[in-house]
């Protein structure tokens, strides 16, 4: 594993997309002093599980809003550091790429990976971002970076459209498809009108998976479900917030992640979650969950999002019970399909209890939405 | 068709006699830690058992930190 520390370079976006939930200032940049102390500070902090070195991953706002200072930034770590095995990563909105960042990326691709936001088809991906599709080079990412993902975020509009943006993607050249995740937006998940709409997409989204079976599943798909049939239960805080993730804000402040930061939470807010003990699992357990939900284990969960709703981090979201019900469902259905088209697709030593979890989960939840899928 | 119908679980189940665990009571005779995947970014600090369950589950920003698939 690497630590993959990130630095915050600037708040200021190009674009204004639907659903951030960032608080843009135009004016907080980080400067060079303060990202060289940064710097300082992660190579120093090295912590003993990261055998494979360091990942510095630049976030914003939009990070290439400060090119410059990224390019300071990798002379830096590249003259100082270059005994300690390191990596950068920069998410990025793809808009501002001139041929001469273009020209640098790619002589540096091996040591700096760029990851693109995109949510699919130009008619979802301007309604979501500010009209940037035509901005965006999408060669310049298949060919410098085949194997990055692309990260998508689901929106009311995309929603409805949401097999149809994934296979653009994947038909695009794109191997991988993070985010869509029901965390971010608006969407309040109890609203059955979701569920009317998901299910569709999700029966085409399976289809399509079925008939390529070669591809990765998107993130929203992406369960592991043969984890549900383990027997081994631990009350355990799983992601690393405020323990093994450090996120520096433009003016080198640390935060537990680039979720919990002035971007998203007020002073008060703050000062409650920077005086939590991370450390201390059981703050981070919802009880109800862990002792009676079968997919406790594969249910996705941002302890931030959770502090964001209800001011306390073990508390998870309840209304997306219901609708991440029905995409277990689907998942089930999807690996059941997969299996019986190819069992060699699976390692033989999951394809018991995979199999065990599609009927568990068929057993469980098929009744409740019968009406919908049968 | 519906999802999950009979015929598509009837040879699930032929398919499981085939790679049932040696011993009884094994689950799956392999193992598994348990996890959670974060579903949205947990930004670089995916810890534990990450690595081999939650590496595209991190929206882009922690998998790198667990074993580089996306990269």
């Amino acid at each position: 594993m690497r630590f993959s520390p990130l630095l915050c370079v600037t708040h200021r976006c190009n674009l204004n997309c639907v659903y951030c939930y960032q608080h843009h200032d135009e004016q907080r940049r980080m400067n060079f002093d303060t990202a060289k102390k940064c710097i300082d500070w992660i190579f120093h902090k090295i912590p003993d599980y990261a055998t494979d070195g360091v990942e510095i991953s630049f976030i914003g706002g939009e990070p290439l809003t400060e090119f410059d200072l990224l390019r300071q930034i990798f002379s830096y770590v590249s003259s100082k550091y270059n005994d300690i095995e390191h990596i950068f990563y920069a998410t990025t909105n793809g808009t501002l790429l001139n041929s001469e960042m273009k020209k640098w990326f790619a002589e540096h691709r091996k040591y700096f990976s760029l990851g693109l936001s995109l949510d699919g088809t130009k008619e979802t991906h301007d309604a979501n971002r500010s009209g940037s599709f035509d901005s965006i080079d999408f060669d310049f990412f298949l060919k410098n970076w085949p194997e990055q993902g692309v990260k998508m975020t689901l929106s009311e509009y995309s929603l409805p459209r949401l097999a149809e943006n994934i296979k653009f993607i994947h038909n695009l050249g794109f191997k991988h498809i993070n985010g869509v995740n029901l965390a971010e937006g608006s969407f309040d998940w109890s609203k059955e009108e979701y569920i009317k709409i998901l299910i569709p997409q999700l029966r085409e989204l399976v289809e399509f998976y079925v008939e390529n079976e070669k591809l990765t599943l998107n993130q929203m798909l992406d369960r592991k479900l043969y984890v549900c049939e383990s027997t081994k239960k631990e009350r355990k805080k799983w992601c690393g917030t405020g323990t093994g993730c450090v996120f520096f804000d433009t003016d080198g402040r640390r935060y537990p992640c680039s979720f919990m930061t002035p971007m998203t939470f007020s002073q008060d807010d703050l000062q409650t979650i920077l005086s939590t003990d991370f450390s201390n699992d059981e703050l981070f357990v919802d009880n109800k969950c862990f002792e009676e939900c079968y997919l406790y284990s594969i249910c996705p969960i941002c302890y931030g999002a959770n502090f964001y709703n209800h001011k306390t981090f073990s508390v998870r979201d309840k209304s997306r019970c219901r609708i991440q019900k029905l995409i277990a469902l689907f998942v089930a259905d999807l690996h059941a399909k997969r299996i019986v088209k190819n069992p060699a697709l699976y390692d033989k030593s999951i394809i018991y209890s995979m199999i065990n979890a599609i009927e568990k989960i068929r057993s469980l939840y098929l009744q409740e939405f019968r009406e919908y899928v049968l | 068709m519906g999802i999950l119908n009979d015929m598509l679980m009837n040879s699930l189940q032929v398919i499981r006699e085939k790679f049932q665990p040696a011993y009884v009571g094994a689950t799956s005779g392999m193992n598994i830690s348990y996890f959670a995947s974060c579903g949205w970014s947990c930004s670089g600090g995916c810890e534990g058992d990450c690595e081999a369950n939650c590496a595209d589950d991190c929206a882009g920003y922690c998998d790198s930190s667990c074993d580089g698939s996306s990269r």
